[in-house]
């Protein structure tokens, strides 16, 4: 998505199709655009991923509030962090970095194969 | 006196029309029902050859949501084409059923009480929790890359998996509709509608219990009238 054709009013991240069997138990961070070596940084934290209900988007054996789409879907306004790293040119060009990060060190071993994402996309107008 | 002519956007209907590009399949189903009724009045009425127009005439009108996720997916581009690529994944798969279809149904007409039997079977279906679960998957969503060949395996997967969902969900209601043929026309147009409406409704679940009601009292009316 190259987002650099004009100027955008707002820039959303949109994260969908997540599926997991099971709350991994631990929510994430999501950044735009982490430079390589940095484990967080607030100049470029969008929000956090929790999985909470996440086990009964893909149950189909009743029905649930919301109807169900076979996974969760969440979408970050990431306008102001679109603004801060286009000013300070950190911001390249058609190409968008997106890193989850674990929120809290795991208490026990957590299978991280056991989440899947589906599309990870950029939508602006 | 002047007055300053600001840019003009697009009308109401083009924005609808840009909103609703599902809606543009939908003379392809018309087409369809126009095909089931004269056919039957021209004799050219062999299940087999039937069964792709009944297909489509069917099973397009309860995938249009899924038609509009979809389009709106895709690239703007492009949107047109992902959802025919979908559509094909679906309707494929429920031609290749008519393989399996076909032949039972021919079956069930040539025994004696084969066309209640027939009713019974698609009332029994509707109160299963397989049923059910069908209807539930139905309303799922696959993620879809934006654009390229990725994306159009991606949209045919998608229509196939949304077809095998749609099938086990309508295959005893479409196996009665094969069997009514057009001597039960107006059957059929009901059964459709009750397949469409349990897959488009978000609790079409609930529906279930009725549509067996439903299924089952029209079947005994239309077996008497004959």
């Amino acid at each position: 998505v190259n987002v650099n054709q004009g100027i955008p009013r707002r820039v959303y991240l949109n994260v969908e199709g997540i599926r997991a069997a099971h709350n991994p138990g631990r929510p994430y961070g999501v950044y735009v655009n982490l430079p390589a070596g940095v484990t967080t940084d607030a100049q470029h934290y969008v929000g956090n991923l929790s999985f909470f209900g996440i086990e009964h988007t893909t149950d189909d054996r009743r029905d649930h509030p919301g109807g169900g789409h076979g996974g969760l879907r969440l979408v970050f306004d990431i306008t102001r962090v679109y603004q801060r790293l286009l000013l300070d040119g950190r911001w390249s060009a058609g190409r968008i970095s997106v890193t989850f990060v674990p929120v809290v060190a795991p208490v026990a071993p957590i299978d991280e194969g056991a989440v899947r994402i589906g599309r990870v996309s950029v939508y602006v107008r | 006196m002047t007055t300053a002519a600001g840019p003009v956007g697009p009308g109401r209907w083009r924005r609808w029309v840009w909103h609703h590009p599902e809606w543009g399949w939908t003379p392809l189903c018309a087409a369809g029902w126009v095909v089931i009724v004269f056919s039957g009045h021209a004799g050219m009425d062999h299940p087999l050859a039937l069964w792709p127009v009944m297909v489509v005439a069917t099973m397009v009108p309860p995938a249009l949501p899924m038609v509009r996720y979809v389009a709106s997916a895709s690239r703007w581009r492009r949107r047109h084409r992902s959802a025919a690529v979908f559509l094909a994944g679906e309707l494929s798969t429920w031609t290749a059923a008519g393989l399996v279809v076909v032949p039972a149904a021919a079956l069930a007409g040539s025994l004696p009480d084969g066309f209640l039997m027939t009713v019974g079977l698609a009332g029994l279906w509707e109160l299963t929790t397989a049923k059910k679960r069908f209807l539930r998957r139905c309303h799922w969503t696959d993620p879809l890359p934006p654009d390229g060949w990725r994306a159009d395996a991606a949209c045919f997967r998608f229509g196939i998996r949304y077809g095998r969902d749609s099938l086990g969900a309508g295959w005893a209601l479409m196996l009665l509709m094969v069997v009514a043929g057009h001597e039960h026309l107006v059957l059929m147009a009901l059964l459709a509608v009750i397949a469409a409406a349990e897959e488009l409704l978000a609790k079409g679940t609930e529906l279930t219990r009725a549509a067996a009601v439903a299924v089952v009292g029209v079947g005994i009316l239309a077996a008497a009238a004959t």
